[in-house]
């Protein structure tokens, strides 16, 4: 009784130091926020920020929490989308430069072995020739195994980079939800979050990625030696895909349920807890529940910061090496079509699975990022419609 | 890693048309013996000449294990 009666009063002289601080002050977002500003400035975050910004070579606007902020306090968007879609063309631009160099390799390779098999076919026997075409394919597969190795590895950077964001923007973000008195929700949060995004990623990354390359190795090896193995490619492949789309639809379930559950918890809890506050305590306990809703609901708009911050980070991480992918898709069909007519069908055949599974991985990496996306967009909006 | 073996894909492909050629004209003088010496000899130049872009494959499948 001792102690209730000492937290009573505890918490009648802090809700008063409330009260004066709100009368001596305005309650404007900038002052309540000051000091969750600054913390989250200060977190781990911001210095993740600079290393998502590092990896789109400045083309795209840099993000930053605090022009986000003052974006949104404006009423407007924190980025112009002219802006973003400069950037997003200044990247695709920059692949597109990058990657004609393979294009132009690929191609002069393939037209020099389609050369040397026109000019054995005056001969009546080709012994020779067959080996020349073989070590000519086999220089055509180094430069593209290559490409397609250095592309699943900037896939699996970009989903690591992306367990980074979430895993340093969760902390902050459940911090902000308790803030706006979604406490269930971070408590459910938190946990379901943390597990989901790694094993999403552990999924993408050591089953994935590697069924897409060994099946692409398999196709050009299988050509090369000349027995069936594309049978086996294609079943690598349909389980590379199978596991991204098992791991999405079970991902976007958890996501719903929880995403469901936790604010119907809050809202109870959070009335319930005002209705106390309003009902016996008395004199401040109205004071109290009114300030709290205005801490709460500045708190909001840190959040929603922080959480636009996340969307638009996942956005950054995905749109470099998707773009890149796309290009390089792009390169490998332009050139099978190109050396179609002229060229052996080994050549095509090969160019054609490396653009196949270059499109696999760009699903793979897309479904990595709608996930993360959707749960940034759960996270984002979580903590709505508590106090509506 | 050097990547584009285009000197060596055309030393291939020149090797492979004298070889071809070569061992057309000894089978034409009936000399199908010497032929098949012409072909093989063209085919050890070959994979001679393409042992570093095998050992570049080889090295790309085993290294892929991310």
């Amino acid at each position: 009784m001792k102690v209730l009666a000492a937290g009573l009063l505890a918490g009648a002289l802090l809700l008063l130091g409330i009260g004066a601080a709100r009368a001596a002050a305005p309650l404007t977002p900038a002052a309540t926020l000051s000091p969750a500003y600054g913390a989250v400035q200060s977190s781990p975050l911001s210095s993740y920020l600079q290393e998502v910004n590092k990896e789109t070579s400045g083309s795209l606007p840099g993000l930053d929490i605090g022009q986000v902020i003052a974006g949104m306090a404006h009423g407007g968007g924190p980025y112009s989308p002219s802006a973003l879609a400069g950037g997003v063309w200044r990247l695709l631009a920059g692949d597109l430069l990058s990657e004609s160099r393979l294009l132009g390799q690929l191609l002069a390779l393939g037209v020099i072995a389609a050369l040397l098999e026109l000019l054995a076919e005056g001969f009546e026997r080709q012994e020779v020739s067959r080996f020349g075409t073989a070590a000519a394919y086999l220089a055509l597969a180094v430069l593209a195994l290559d490409a397609f190795y250095q592309a699943a590895q900037l896939v699996e950077h970009s989903v690591g980079l992306m367990v980074g964001l979430m895993q340093s923007i969760l902390p902050v973000v459940t911090t902000l939800l308790v803030g706006v008195g979604a406490v269930m929700t971070a408590g459910l949060f938190h946990p379901l979050m943390i597990v989901a995004i790694n094993v999403i990623a552990m999924l993408v990354r050591s089953l994935v990625i590697p069924a897409l390359i060994a099946g692409v190795v398999l196709d050009v090896i299988g050509q090369l030696a000349g027995f069936k193995l594309s049978g086996i490619a294609t079943l690598l492949r349909q389980v590379g895909l199978w596991t991204t789309g098992a791991a999405l639809t079970l991902f976007v379930g958890l996501i719903a349920v929880y995403g469901a559950a936790g604010p119907v918890m809050d809202g109870v809890a959070l009335r319930s807890g005002k209705f106390l506050a309003n009902t016996f305590i008395p004199v401040v306990g109205k004071l109290f529940s009114d300030a709290a809703e205005a801490v709460f609901g500045s708190t909001y708009l840190l959040k929603d910061a922080v959480g636009l911050v996340g969307l638009l980070g996942v956005a950054y991480i995905v749109v470099v090496p998707l773009l890149k992918l796309l290009v390089l898709i792009l390169v490998f069909r332009l050139a099978a079509a190109v050396l179609a007519p002229i060229g052996g069908k080994s050549i095509v055949d090969a160019l054609n699975a490396f653009a196949t599974s270059l499109a696999h991985l760009a699903m793979a990496l897309g479904a990595a990022g709608i996930m993360f996306f959707l749960s940034m967009t759960i996270v984002f909006a979580a903590g709505r419609g508590i106090w509506g | 890693m050097r990547l584009l073996y285009l000197d060596v894909v055309l030393r291939v492909i020149g090797i492979a048309y004298l070889a071809e050629f070569a061992a057309q004209v000894a089978r034409d003088a009936g000399e199908g013996a010497l032929a098949q010496k012409v072909e093989l000899g063209g085919k050890v130049l070959i994979l001679v000449l393409a042992v570093p872009i095998v050992g570049a494959l080889v090295q790309l499948v085993l290294g892929v294990g991310l």
